[in-house]
């Protein structure tokens, strides 16, 4: 409810505070924003208006940009599941579990919150040559492997850090989503005989469907811009394997210089991450009911 | 009742093991992080040997001295404390106060300016990336601490989520105090802060996560080492052939253990301040 007639210290507290904060706002959100599209536009080196050049570039002549794409996506391919699957797991046993559940939540949680700059600085420890992963892939019997250093591997290598790191964040919501179901379903379900495998997939997983597609939605748009671990751990090689999008545009921008031809890739990002947050919107109007 | 305590058992066994199992997870997904702390006392030699080792087995503080006196990584954390603490006050700040403006007055032009600011609450960072950077070289302002505090200072989430809770308080404080002849002002900083303790505590928890842990945008804006800030100076030890990680796990490790002794102290306040992050 709000106040319906200002009186005039009212009217002048309400622009007094908001006209400074409307500025700091079109100054550092609207107005970049609008920019990226103009900025696109030029060649910043020769300082001239290229027109749709950039784009062009971007779409039909720079392979590199297909194949960054097609990396973030990859990444995204394995990154979503690779959380979202356990998460689901470990929350519906975590919900279970009195004893000690704080500190389990600390164990899953405390890597989320860390940054992953300093997570990856110990992953790089890991997969190295003699790191701990090749170490146990030998204990096993198994060859070892060269992880961030191979083209197959690197990808792959960097999406499962990134989801063990984050795993935490999706068991939360997990959790939070499953202590909403009503108990007296269970209930029906367990009078009727079902087993617990049959209650998790037949009931559980199908209520928990609105938070499984937020997780994929919200996932989505973390991954797909996607730059710390590549920039720590394999700087977009070996040989371009692990260039994402947006490594691609800080190499554009800040290694080769052409800030409106990053500019431009800005805005193809922005119209991928587009599509996912109307998504996004239309599964929040879906009304969902138990 | 025999039949009853043998049923119990059965029924609790498996419950043992799956608390077990559950333990055990918990402790892998923490283990980096243990690992981390732990080998950050190790010398190069150790790091490097055939068979990695759990335990330092010849602790040494060698890497803190190293990055402390050798290198500047106490100007780097001076630095991301100074970003993280003034970005999350003026964060919280701006959005605590444009949160009351939308929740408890009517004015003209309200629906469309909100309706703006909740339609770029849409817009990726990374988007917007380059032509900050374009805007904070106008500034002039490259290289300074205003480039790396100023832009983070404003939240269009962090006014959406004021804007929220603030419409759950009564409207009759707010007339009481006006009763009382309390200024506007007064009325924000004396009755309606203290009354969002909750939304101010998730808020300057996401912000102060957010700065302390953020590359991208530092690595942009600056380029002197006296305005790197500490995973820029993390960033800097990598490299994929030869890294340091005799400097680089010290280094890590200092950027995190603050943020997990916070985050022990004030378990439930974070929980519920970065899952919110979720509707960002």
């Amino acid at each position: 409810m709000a106040q319906s007639k200002l009186n005039r210290a009212q009217s002048r507290f309400v622009w007094m505070s908001l006209t400074p904060i409307l500025i700091y706002l079109v100054t550092f959100v609207f107005y970049p924003f609008a920019t990226s599209v103009y900025y696109s536009l030029w060649d910043f080196f020769w300082d001239e208006f290229v027109g749709l050049a950039n784009y062009k570039e971007a779409i039909f002549e720079d392979s590199a940009v297909p194949e960054a794409l097609k990396n973030t996506l990859i990444y995204a391919a394995i990154r979503i599941p690779a959380t979202i699957i356990p998460g689901f797991f470990i929350a519906l046993a975590l919900n279970r579990i009195l004893v000690g559940r704080g500190f389990m939540i600390f164990g899953f949680f405390a890597p989320y919150i860390t940054s992953m700059v300093a997570y990856s600085a110990i992953f790089l420890y890991m997969f190295s040559n003699l790191g701990l992963f090749n170490v146990v892939l030998q204990a096993l019997g198994l060859p070892a492997q060269p992880f961030i250093r191979s083209v197959d591997e690197a990808l792959p290598s960097l999406a499962l850090m990134d989801a063990f790191k984050n795993v935490g964040f999706d068991v939360l919501i997990f959790m939070a989503a499953l202590q909403n179901i009503p108990r007296s379903l269970y209930d029906a379900t367990s009078i009727d005989g079902a087993s617990p495998w049959q209650t998790t997939w037949f009931v559980t997983i199908p209520l928990v469907a609105p938070t499984i597609l937020f997780l994929v939605v919200i996932i989505s748009i973390w991954t797909i811009q996607v730059f710390e671990p590549i920039y720590v751990l394999t700087q977009g090689g070996p040989l371009g394997s692990t260039r994402t999008v947006v490594y691609k545009i800080w190499e554009a921008a800040f290694s080769a210089g052409r800030v409106g031809y990053a500019a431009a890739l800005s805005v193809l990002l922005f119209l991928i991450v587009g599509v996912i947050s109307i998504v996004q919107l239309r599964i929040g109007r879906t009304k969902w009911e138990y | 009742m025999a039949r009853n305590s043998y049923l119990g058992k059965a029924v609790s066994l498996p419950r043992a093991s799956k608390w077990l199992l559950m333990a055990i997870i918990a402790l892998l997904v923490s283990f980096p992080l243990v690992w981390m702390v732990l080998s950050s006392f190790k010398t190069s030699v150790e790091l490097s040997r055939a068979i990695p080792t759990f335990w330092p087995e010849d602790a040494t503080l060698s890497g803190y001295i190293y990055i402390f006196n050798e290198m500047p990584f106490g100007r780097y954390f001076l630095n991301s404390t100074i970003v993280a603490v003034a970005s999350t006050i003026l964060a919280v700040f701006t959005s605590a106060l444009a949160g009351y403006i939308f929740a408890k007055f009517e004015f003209r032009w309200k629906n469309i300016i909100f309706i703006a600011i909740l339609t770029s609450m849409m817009m990726p960072g990374t988007v917007m990336l380059i032509p900050r950077y374009i805007l904070v070289s106008w500034l002039g302002w490259t290289d300074t601490y205003w480039a790396l505090i100023i832009p983070q200072g404003i939240t269009v989430f962090g006014i959406f989520m004021m804007r929220q809770y603030m419409h759950g308080i009564p409207l009759d404080y707010i007339d009481a105090a006006r009763v009382d002849g309390m200024g506007e002002f007064g009325i924000f900083t004396q009755i309606i802060l203290p009354l969002c303790k909750p939304p101010i505590a998730a808020l300057a928890i996401l912000s102060f996560i957010e700065s302390w842990n953020s590359l991208l945008w530092p690595l942009v804006v600056t380029s002197s080492p006296d305005m790197r800030t500490l995973p820029m100076g993390i960033a800097g030890l990598a490299t994929v052939h030869s890294p340091l990680l005799q400097y680089m796990l010290p280094a890590a490790t200092i950027s995190v253990i603050p943020i997990i002794i916070v985050f022990a102290l004030f378990q439930r306040q974070f929980v519920n301040a970065m899952t919110s992050a979720g509707l960002k």
